[in-house]
């Protein structure tokens, strides 16, 4: 798979000294041993190197500000060249030491030729509510476009509004170009677990006998394709809110598609809330993605939707926590 | 507030580490705090390195992010004691028990005293003594 990055998902707020900060370093990893190439706007490349520029002047600028300022109290400071201490990074160098397949694309004049006209005719992917599009995101736009056109399924990372507002949608989905606006996505698209998925996986695993018994239409075999998106609440009482999407093989022919709520504790499941249920057939040769979803009521019809497990009460709330509260407020009168 | 922190001894301070317009805290034993105090109200974030109740997050591989809107703001490690600005276009932020470093500068047996800010850390740059700015200020008043 290609995945083409923005420069808002590569920001790094401080000069590159040994390595990209350690979500990147982990994301860059994965991509190298899964063999997917990262793509590099040159519009990515040229915003990278420029930060970097700027915090390397500054860097220089501090050590010499610093030198001077030993040697006016007369403490000895050896001479030493600046430029064999502190290195410039550039993107491409970095990508380079990490052994990751990578390309710097470049547009054309196609893309620019295209990006102007959505720029001057506020065409979609414009957002309706933002007053002028940037050239530069649409230039991007239309580059991550022509690269899934060519060359098949690619991942735009990116958290701008142009590339992720739902107007592009239909654009997107024609040209397999799937948006991703964190790591975590990105790690979801490409079919890897993330540790919040992995969690809610296992608090449904075990709850999976009483997942199977329930009004669901789930047979033996059944089981969790993916868990997408997973948010988490603390609560006073201790209690952990999830949220997710789940997608589950029914066990014949069938993919379940939900909203997913649960309440748990580290030694216990309180609720289980099970939303907005879809359901799609599973044909030979489908691809997951590309199923299409319908209400479950269109297909079977006494599925109670919302559906409600519970396991435990809820505890009340907890002393713990409100011990820690009360700790922090002693530190912020202290 | 009187408090001892990454080896800086911050007296008379109200904000003892301001990144950006969160105040970051941190207990005897280094667990992390992190007060949000921007657009109208002042709301915990992370109370000793765990997400402080009624905050949405995502649990990621070293840590969680705290999401406000669904926009991912920050991300902060337990384990290492690392703040990295996501949304948030601040330079990554360390506390151990013998420094604070922010992006590439460390900030070792430090004394700040009677100063409304310890150390101050903004997209632009980072200030040892600074006065709160003024939006904080009008908050907090």
């Amino acid at each position: 798979m290609k995945i083409i990055f923005n420069s808002d998902l590569l920001f790094v707020h401080h000069l590159v000294k040994e390595n990209l900060p350690k979500h990147l370093l982990d994301f860059f990893k994965k991509c190298k041993d899964d063999d997917h190439e990262i793509i590099l706007p040159l519009t990515t490349v040229l915003e990278f190197d420029k930060k970097q520029e700027e915090f390397y002047e500054k860097e220089k600028s501090e050590v010499q500000n610093a030198t001077i300022k030993l040697k006016s109290n007369g403490i000895e400071v050896n001479d030493f060249d600046i430029d064999s201490i502190i290195q410039k990074p550039t993107l491409v160098n970095i990508l380079t030491d990490l052994s990751v397949k990578f390309k710097v694309e470049e547009p054309t004049f196609e893309d620019f030729k295209n990006a102007h006209q959505k720029a001057c005719l506020h065409e979609i992917p414009h957002p309706p509510k933002k007053e002028s599009d940037e050239m530069r995101d649409l230039v991007i736009w239309e580059t991550a476009i022509r690269i899934s056109k060519v060359d098949g399924p690619a991942i735009l990372m990116s958290r701008d509004e142009v590339h992720f507002h739902h107007r592009g949608d239909s654009i997107a989905a024609d040209h397999s170009l799937i948006r991703c606006d964190s790591l975590e996505r990105a790690y979801e698209s490409l079919d890897i677990e993330t540790r919040g998925s992995k969690i809610v996986k296992e608090k449904l695993t075990e709850k999976w006998n009483d997942i199977l018994s329930s009004s669901l239409p789930l047979k033996e075999g059944a089981h969790i394709i993916s868990i997408k998106k997973p948010r988490f609440v603390n609560k006073m009482n201790g209690v952990i809110n999830s949220k997710s999407t789940a997608q589950i093989q029914t066990g014949d022919g069938k993919v379940l598609k939900f909203n997913l709520e649960i309440e748990f504790s580290p030694d216990k499941f309180y609720t289980m809330n099970i939303s907005k249920l879809l359901l799609a057939e599973l044909k030979r040769h489908d691809e997951i993605k590309t199923l299409e979803f319908k209400p479950i009521n269109h297909i079977v019809s006494d599925i109670p939707d919302p559906l409600t497990l519970n396991f435990s009460p809820v505890p009340s709330d907890s002393q713990e926590i409100q011990n820690k509260i009360n700790h922090l407020n002693y530190l912020l009168g202290g | 507030m009187n408090l001892n922190m990454g080896s800086q001894c911050f007296r008379n301070v109200d904000i003892p580490l301001l990144w950006g317009s969160r105040a970051v805290i941190a207990d005897e034993s280094n667990k992390i705090s992190i007060i949000s105090i921007s657009k109208e109200k002042v709301q915990l974030e992370v109370l000793f390195d765990e997400p402080a109740p009624g905050i949405n997050y995502e649990i990621i591989a070293d840590g969680f992010k705290i999401i406000q809107d669904d926009e991912e703001l920050y991300s902060f490690n337990p384990s290492n004691h690392l703040l990295t600005g996501l949304s948030l276009k601040l330079p990554e932020c360390q506390i151990t028990a013998s420094n604070i470093r922010v992006g590439n500068s460390t900030f070792q047996g430090n004394i700040v005293m009677g100063s409304a800010v310890g150390i101050s850390v903004t997209e632009n740059g980072i200030g040892m003594g600074a006065s709160l700015p003024p939006e904080i200020a009008r908050l907090i008043q």
